[in-house]
């Protein structure tokens, strides 16, 4: 199969675009899919400093490399974050990863060690494996807002893909659970001056061609699953009927999230919030009089001292 | 003909496995062998990403990433 634009051996067929694409042309495509993006939501990027969530996986080594690149001809400026959970190999693993291609791609990352921040590991919580996994998610949230508020950041890009989304979006309909289905957007704006707004540079972009663009493109990434992951989950498995579905009906991803979309502002004028009030430990927007991850760190830790601590300091190191 | 072993090894996890072939074939068939989906799999050799047309012969060792991963 040749590309369809220059005539070199393509490493991927499209689809959804019935096109055949070399390792070159295919960082072309995926870079205007992000462009799209921010156009569509209207971000502006002019001067602004953008933190890259990387985890050592596919997904956000793609994001990281389309955004380094774009960052060297638009006018913002983008850093990494990975944040270490200490998880027995496979954090050592994935922090290999990143920085093998923080060096590949010239990128200034920051790590910063769960241990070393709030002394203890994600492992050693003797929480049961779903409750590691909710945890978990919290306290990544969490230190991202961290990061991007000591480092001046004013948006936060994710390594999410359309199939991650939309795998969301139908969990949150067979569930019926609104509160979650109108935060799956492909853009959250700030909240306020504390939650910086949120974006997902690859939406618009397939897991398998992510998946292909790093591997012919060689960059580095680890491909092993967390230990605590599972596959019987609702999205887990949502994620597989929607890729039985996507080979029938090739583009159906991206037509869900597109309507999706649409629909979205209807989906939030049905759901009601208790107003955002200040974390009475962290200060930070809660909807509880003890924010989330607080209330994790007391669990852990058995006091909130931690947390004071880590915003005291900054624990954001360079690798 | 070229009969003989064509050695996959999947990614994640590591798992390997021999199958026996007549001849050299596509990676469409291969995939159809393993009761893959073209869509959920990328096949490599090497360095080289293999589309679906793309023939693989007796002998290769090509490795098989899943692109679901649960990471
Ligand atoms: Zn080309
Ligand atoms: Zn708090």
């Amino acid at each position: 199969m040749k590309c369809k634009y220059c005539n070199g051996k393509a490493v991927i067929y499209v689809r959804r675009t019935r096109t055949p694409l070399c390792p070159s042309h295919l960082e072309e495509y995926l870079i205007k899919n992000v462009v799209k993006v921010f156009k569509h939501y209207r971000i502006d990027l002019s001067n602004k400093k953008i933190l890259i969530a990387l985890s050592g996986g596919k997904d956000s080594s793609t994001m990281a490399s389309l955004m380094k690149k774009l960052s060297e001809v638009e006018d913002f400026e983008v850093v990494g974050l990975y944040i270490d959970l200490g998880i027995p190999k496979y954090s050592d693993y994935s922090l290999k990863a990143v920085e093998k291609l923080s060096r590949s791609l010239d990128l200034e990352v920051r790590t910063i060690n769960l241990r070393e921040a709030l002394g203890f590991n994600i492992s050693d919580t003797g929480f049961k494996r779903r409750t590691i996994c909710s945890a978990c998610g919290i306290i990544k949230r969490y230190l991202m807002n961290y990061a991007a508020l000591v480092d001046g950041c004013q948006i936060i890009a994710t390594g999410h893909t359309l199939d991650d989304i939309t795998a969301y979006i139908l969990k949150s309909y067979i569930t019926q659970d609104l509160k979650s289905l109108v935060k799956l957007g492909v853009y959250n704006p700030p909240l306020n001056k504390l939650i910086p707004g949120k974006v997902k540079p690859l939406g618009y972009v397939s897991e398998k061609e992510s998946l292909v663009y790093v591997l012919s493109s060689n960059y580095p990434f680890y491909h092993e699953e967390c230990p605590y992951v599972s596959h019987e989950t609702i999205e887990f498995q949502a994620k597989r009927f929607l890729n039985m579905v996507e080979a029938k009906h090739p583009g159906i991803k991206l037509y869900m999230l597109r309507e999706y979309e649409k629909n979205r502002q209807l989906y939030e004028k049905l759901v009601e919030y208790p107003p955002l009030r200040r974390c009475k430990i962290c200060g930070m927007p809660s909807q509880r009089e003890v924010c989330s991850f607080c209330s994790i760190v007391k669990r852990i830790t058995g006091s909130y001292d931690s947390v004071l601590k880590m915003w005291e300091n900054n624990f954001l190191r360079i690798i | 003909m070229e009969m003989g072993e064509i050695t996959i090894v999947f990614s994640p996890g590591g798992e390997k496995r021999r199958i026996v072939v007549d001849e050299s074939m596509r990676v469409r068939e291969l995939l159809k062998t393993l009761l893959l989906d073209e869509e959920s799999v990328v096949v490599v050799r090497g360095d080289e990403v293999l589309t679906e047309d793309r023939v693989v012969r007796p002998g290769e060792i090509l490795t098989v990433f899943n692109v679901m991963s649960g990471g």
